[in-house]
């Protein structure tokens, strides 16, 4: 609010980030800093992760032993988990590409936060790998792949390792220019095996020019790759495995509820990168302000996507649609369901819609956290029923398929997974500087602070490429 | 205490800008006067104004009233003619929801227009004064000047280097604002 | 914004009061021709009136026909509007200021093109209204709300409203510029519009919080009337029609042919109006780069169409397609739809230089709406012409003369009204243009003096 200070009133704080003031030495000694530094909190999370992890790894072997490894239902959990990753961390980096494509200019501080997800892209590949061979082969069932050859395996393993090994090379051509920075700057002449990876690279005219038109073609082929996969997963991980499931929406509902998650996680790590991390000079409310707008408009995207998913069948009126939707939203998984549309639909909508929380910082937060955990109630909601039904040759559902509800080690799974997402990105943070030091630099030379007439405002430069 | 109106043009926003620090010596300050142009300038441009509207009131309340409509007609119109249509049940919410979120937002919009048009104060036909060439670029500036300090505003507006100065031929007979500093509620 | 330079106020009020000033010769050519293709469009409509349906093609089980795939169409075209005021507004695109108004008066124009041709397609229209007006309240028969067709009028009617008073808000400064600058019954006319808009800041501040709001309901508003168009279709049992992915296909379908008619009408401008230094190559380049995108997510949404209506490998569904891909003239339109519609523009907007190509843009926003004309056509008449099992059920539906006139009547009616509306409004925002102008600003770095923008928040 604006105070008064002898009658003159005194405009309330820029909502414009700190760093923006920086010199490009500061920058770099700020990102080197925070490379180098890490406090006991850093390493006590890493521990535990690591523990949580190998409890994860137990579990999953466990559960394979004692249920058999056969039994289709009793992957479910790991299915949620593949699913979970999928829809969350290995989206995160599409945030980056969407900001570098609108030319955006918050977007500085956030494009490595996004890229960084990328470094736990090895878990998702190996839980696909585990699951694959639960997925049966296209015969006797619906499918999309048409008799190809090796259908669905070969196929669905290209997508998904391609997309993870499309994810780290993004993650190392963007990181190049502050590797180098990171190689320069150290002063024992050690360097780590990534920075060596940057060697050649001097910041030249033309090598800058590469290095951008790498980036902005990985990150279009990242985010193609990404629909694809997620549609390849919901096609053969879900739809084939529910008899007569019909909806030609549920793939495209699952990438856009991937890139709501993936926006979620984007959040939740600046607004630890805030706090925590060191960074709070760079993550101010401009860039809450602008990821919590996008938040908003997935999360009404989610709903709507879910709507037309359910109204068809329910103007259908067959029986096997009513039972579609019995079993995947009134019936069946009704509380997972509800979890689901209330922490990414209602809650973005409500909390959200008001600018004021919009415009903090606490708010997205939050909203963001609600997004995480209904993400991971709807994907306990899919690939439960999918995992659930027993013969999946039948041409249509007759009968609601029992509900499968997750034991100990079923969670175990799960959190063992997502721990292992976060301890490689933490890893990760220890060899690329977060946020990316020649983003920033690149930023402070496009924005300047200027008086105009009787007040200070602040411009923006919009170069044409 | 009468007011009268009095407008400065200025050709640029320069001589403007002169013209609003030349009255601020003079002792009007910005809550007593307003600057007409052709299009909005950066805000502060002329100093900060701290006008307040409630424009984001309109469509939420608009949202209820047309939610509201919207539930009545097609909830009524179902339960009074009570007959089933392919298969469906007799109050049956999936199409109550799309009209009902139709006539919410028809509602939004149509009072989000009513709002604008009541927060600028119009419709308004008669004004006291107003000079046409505002829309062809020059900058106005219109102040609501206590009738003892008009010549001194009028000075200061062609010291500025003001194009024109014209004022109102009556006076209002409002109570004039007191110095935002030493209104009640002010923070301090 | 490199591009622009800065000119004199009153340069830039002639030059974007030009329509509204003068008819140029190519507009008084556009009224003839246009007019007489109206003309022909009211004789047929008064001919099916007069001699019946019949006339037409329609014949069961194919009771809709061009008629409501132009209905189809027009609403998509009106999808451009929203786009490109509403959310490059929200994101605050400096390049959409030349554009919009112009954009939201084409929306406005084609959705009462769109919503005359249910009513012409009845054939006996006048029975509409007295269906309607007064209703039988009396005997409680009341409209069936479960029904996609009263779902539809109820959307398109608030979109309608919500266009033309999203139009009026912002054209209201620009109304007191007209008042101020114009005598005889235009004065009048202007005067009572403006309602006594005097540029002050308050209301500048309510102008521009209301552009705000308004793009965010009409945002919302905007998805929800081509689903709801798609629903008329997906609610029904009939293959290839019944399945959920039509919502948001419409949806993106019409934001790609309405971003295009836009181009189309933004390169009409320049030539009609001499906008040259308004509507500039940049602006191209911009759109250029959102269509790529859109056009990518509309292809992605028809591969889910085609994918998985054989997905769940239902007999009816697999021999619609088979028709479809393999029949003419389905398999002429199928080409038309790839090939105009993706496979030749895309790749040519995907090269800056060829982005910035007037006559090119010009050239492939034409070919992208005959790519969507022809997917209309496409979706919706395959789906009743194998409507029912039995084989003395199906139809070939062929469009007659009449039908063919009444279509080639809303390409012309479209424009016309747009070019009426220039007569008496400007159709590029000339207080948006002058704001663009004072917020201009440049950051100098290094020997490059780079474009900028005063950000407020």
């Amino acid at each position: 609010m604006a105070t008064v200070t002898d009658g003159h009133h005194v405009p309330e704080p820029s909502p414009m980030t700190k760093a923006w003031e920086y010199t490009p030495g500061q920058l770099v000694r700020d990102g080197l800093q925070r490379l180098r530094v890490k406090g006991q909190w850093y390493r006590i999370s890493l521990i535990i992760l690591a523990i949580l992890t190998v409890i994860g790894i137990i579990a999953l072997i466990v559960q394979a032993i004692a249920s058999g490894w056969g039994d289709r239902e009793n992957w479910g959990y790991v299915a949620v988990a593949f699913g979970y990753i999928m829809s969350t961390v290995a989206a995160a980096p599409c945030v980056c590409v969407a900001g570098r494509l609108t030319r955006s200019h918050w977007r500085r501080p956030i494009d490595r936060i996004s890229e960084i997800w990328a470094a736990a892209m090895i878990v998702p590949a190996v839980l696909f790998l585990l699951l694959m061979w639960t997925v049966p082969g296209t015969h006797g069932r619906p499918t999309i792949w048409f008799g190809w050859w090796a259908a669905p395996y070969l196929w669905d393993a290209i997508l998904v390792l391609g997309l993870a090994f499309t994810g780290y090379a993004l993650l190392y051509i963007s990181s190049i220019p502050d590797l180098a920075i990171a190689r320069a700057q150290v002063e024992d002449g050690s360097a780590n095996w990534l920075t060596r990876k940057a060697e050649g690279f001097f910041g030249t005219q033309s090598q800058w020019r590469v290095i951008e038109r790498a980036v902005a073609y990985l990150g279009a082929f990242y985010v193609i790759m990404y629909i694809g996969t997620m549609t390849v997963i919901a096609a053969d991980f879900i739809m084939s495995l529910i008899p007569g499931y019909k909806s030609a929406i549920f793939p495209a509902y699952f990438a856009i509820s991937g890139f709501g998650g993936g926006v979620a996680v984007v959040v939740v790590t600046a607004s630890f990168m805030r706090w925590w991390g060191g960074a709070d000079d760079y993550l101010g409310r401009e860039q809450f302000f602008a990821l919590a707008k996008i938040q908003l408009a997935l999360g009404l995207l989610f709903a709507y996507f879910i709507w037309t998913d359910f109204v068809i069948p329910w103007y259908g009126r067959m029986p096997w649609e009513i039972l579609q939707i019995r079993l995947l939203y009134f019936h069946s998984y009704l509380w997972y369901f509800v979890v689901a549309f209330a922490l990414c639909f209602i809650s973005p909508l409500v909390l959200l819609m008001w600018t004021k929380l919009r415009r903090g910082r606490v708010g997205p937060f939050i909203v963001s956290s609600g997004v995480l955990i209904g993400l991971l109630a709807d994907r306990i909601r899919l690939f439960s029923a999918a995992f659930s039904p027993k013969d999946i040759t039948e041409d249509r559902l007759h009968a609601l398929p029992p509900v499968f509800s997750p034991g100990v080690l079923d969670w175990l799974i799960v959190i063992g997974a997502v721990a292992a997402c976060v301890a490689l990105v933490m890893l990760a943070m220890r060899v690329i500087p977060v946020p990316s030091i020649w983003e920033m630099t690149e930023g402070t030379r496009l924005r300047a602070k200027r008086r105009y007439h009787n007040v200070e405002v602040i411009v923006i430069g919009k170069p044409d490429y | 205490m009468a007011l009268r109106d009095v407008l400065g043009l200025y050709s640029d926003i320069d001589s403007a800008v002169a013209g609003v620090d030349k009255l601020a010596e003079v002792g009007i300050h910005r809550e007593d006067f307003e600057v007409l142009s052709n299009a909005p300038y950066p805000e502060g441009a002329f100093g900060h104004d701290h006008t307040t509207s409630r424009i984001g009131l309109w469509p939420v309340v608009g949202a209820c009233c047309g939610f509201a409509v919207g539930l009545l007609i097609t909830g009524g119109t179902q339960i009074v003619y009570p007959m089933v249509t392919d298969g469906k049940p007799l109050f049956s919410i999936p199409p109550m929801v799309v009209i009902m979120y139709e006539g919410t937002m028809l509602a939004a919009v149509i009072f989000t227009v009513l709002g604008a048009i009541f927060e600028s104060r119009l419709p308004r036909f008669t004004r006291e004064i107003y000079d046409t060439r505002i829309t062809d670029g020059y900058i106005g500036v219109l102040v609501h000047s206590p009738e003892d300090r008009v010549d001194s505003a009028v000075a200061a507006m062609r010291a500025a280097g003001a194009e024109d100065v014209r004022m109102a031929d009556k006076t209002t007979e409002k109570v004039a604002q007191p110095a935002r500093a030493n209104r009640k509620g002010a923070r301090a | 914004m490199q591009e622009r330079r800065n000119l004199p106020q009153m340069e830039v009020i002639q030059e974007l009061l030009l329509p509204v000033t003068r008819t140029t010769m190519w507009m008084w050519i556009g009224f003839i021709v246009l007019g007489t293709i109206l003309a022909a469009f009211g004789f047929a409509v008064a001919w099916m009136f007069y001699w019946g349906i019949g006339v037409t093609g329609l014949n069961r089980p194919g009771m809709w026909g061009f008629m409501i795939v132009d209905f189809v169409f027009w609403i998509g075209i009106s999808h451009a509007g929203v786009m490109i005021s509403a959310i490059l507004r929200l994101t605050q695109a400096e390049w959409r200021r030349p554009v919009t108004r112009a954009a939201e008066v084409m929306t406005m124009f084609s959705l009462m093109t769109a919503m005359t041709l249910p009513f012409i397609h009845t054939g006996r229209p006048w029975r509409t209204a007295y269906w309607v007006f007064p209703y039988d309240f009396w005997r409680g028969i009341f409209p069936d709300v479960r029904s996609a067709l009263v779902m539809d009028p109820s959307a398109v009617f608030t979109y309608l409203t919500g266009t033309i008073l999203f139009i009026y808000i912002t054209t209201v400064p620009d109304i007191a510029m007209l008042r101020d600058r114009s005598t005889g019954w235009r004065k009048g006319l202007y005067r009572v519009l403006a309602l006594g808009w005097q540029n002050g800041e308050r209301q500048w501040m309510i102008q521009t919080a209301t552009g705000f709001l308004l793009a965010a309901l009409m945002l919302s508003i905007f998805v929800s009337v081509h689903s709801i168009v798609s629903w008329d279709f997906s609610f029904s049992l009939d293959p290839v029609w019944h399945t959920s992915v039509w919502a948001p296909y419409f949806v993106i379908g019409a934001v790609h042919s309405g971003v295009s008619a836009a181009v189309t009408l933004m390169v009409l401008m320049r030539w009609m109006f001499g906008f040259d230094k308004y509507i500039r190559e940049e602006h191209f380049d911009a759109i250029g780069r959102l269509l790529v995108v859109v056009a990518t997510a509309w292809l992605f949404f028809f591969m889910l169409d085609v994918f998985f209506a054989l997905f769940n490998q239902d007999p009816r569904e697999t021999a619609v397609m088979k028709m479809r891909f393999e029949q003419w003239p389905y398999t002429l339109l199928l080409v038309l739809i790839f090939v105009f519609g993706y496979f030749i523009p895309v790749p040519l907007w995907m090269f800056r230089k060829f982005r910035r190509n007037i006559k090119l843009m010009f050239w492939t926003s034409i070919m992208v709406n005959i790519g969507m004309w022809s997917e209309r056509y496409w979706l919706v008449i395959p789906g009743l012409e194998r409507k029912y099992e039995w084989t003395f059920d199906w139809n070939f539906y062929r469009p007659g003369i009449v039908e063919i006139t009444i279509i080639a009547g809303t390409f012309a009616l479209v424009p016309f009204l747009f070019m009426c509306f220039s007569k008496i409004f400007p159709p590029v925002s000339v207080w948006e243009d002058k704001e663009g102008q004072y917020f201009l600003q440049e950051i100098k770095v290094g020997k490059a003096s780079v474009p900028a923008i005063v950000r407020e928040f």
